[in-house]
């Protein structure tokens, strides 16, 4: 994932002031590990629904295993949870 | 390029899908939706652990979020388990930048400063122009005997101590 990227998005939060170099790296890396645990999380779900394509309502589910995954409430659309 | 307004900062959708593809069993496909989908969420991650560890960061009164104040913001957000390969994957880096750095400094440590190493060069300069300008003596003497050959080719024949000077010019000169 791209550092300059992740530097402007730790930057849009305006309380956030420097950055060492390093964080961007380490935030990289976190990302990449959150995609795959999310996916893999995720089609567990589409499994389950004998599903070969993942679905929004699959990553809701994935979701709502995790504790951490908490912060991602508002992010979700609440309306596509199917059974 | 891109959009750059924060409110659409996002990650590059290649690099995602291709993450996401990764992981899936090759017959799994994921739609553009949900990638766009794991993308925001991935978006949303990376303000949850920039705000928590530029918390942390003031509370160490730091003005630079550091690699530890990420670490600590994973591990108190829940998210312990990235530590140990986040980790892995800083130290390698750290390693090869160090390396990087080290052998570039080689050429810096040679011990001579700035200054020292112009006047060197331009002793260096001077020896060279010298040589040349001998060089160039040395042809605008040889063009002069030759000339004088010459006449003396009118002239009866006589041993010429110039004669060895002549080829030894030739050899200087090349």
């Amino acid at each position: 994932l791209p550092l300059a990227r992740i530097k402007k998005i730790m930057k849009s939060d305006p309380s956030v002031r420097m950055i060492s170099w390093e964080a961007p790296l380490l935030f990289a890396k976190a990302c990449e590990f959150f995609i795959l645990e999310l996916t893999a999380r995720s089609w567990i779900h589409t499994d389950l629904s004998k599903r070969r394509t993942l679905q929004r309502s699959d990553i809701i589910h994935g979701v709502s295993r995790v504790e951490a995954f908490d912060f991602l409430i508002d992010v979700l659309p609440r309306d596509e949870i199917k059974p | 390029m891109g959009d750059k307004n924060d409110d659409n900062l996002s990650l590059p959708k290649a690099t995602v899908s291709k993450l996401i593809k990764e992981i899936l069993p090759q017959e799994v496909k994921c739609s553009n939706e949900t990638r766009d989908l794991i993308l925001e969420c991935c978006v949303e991650f990376i303000h949850l652990i920039s705000s928590e560890a530029n918390d942390i960061c003031g509370k160490d009164n730091k003005r630079t979020i550091a690699p530890e104040h990420v670490i600590k913001a994973l591990k108190e957000l829940g998210f312990g388990d990235y530590i140990q390969k986040v980790t892995e994957v800083y130290d390698k880096h750290k390693l090869e930048v160090s390396t990087k750095t080290k052998s570039s400094k080689k050429f810096e440590n040679l011990g001579k400063p700035t200054e020292q190493l112009i006047k060197e060069q331009q002793l260096l300069f001077a020896k060279a122009r010298s040589a040349y300008q001998q060089s160039a003596e040395a042809q605008q003497l040889q063009q002069q005997q030759q000339l004088q050959l010459q006449q003396q080719g009118l002239q009866p024949p006589q041993t010429n101590p110039q004669l060895p000077n002549h080829s030894e010019n030739n050899n200087n000169n090349q």
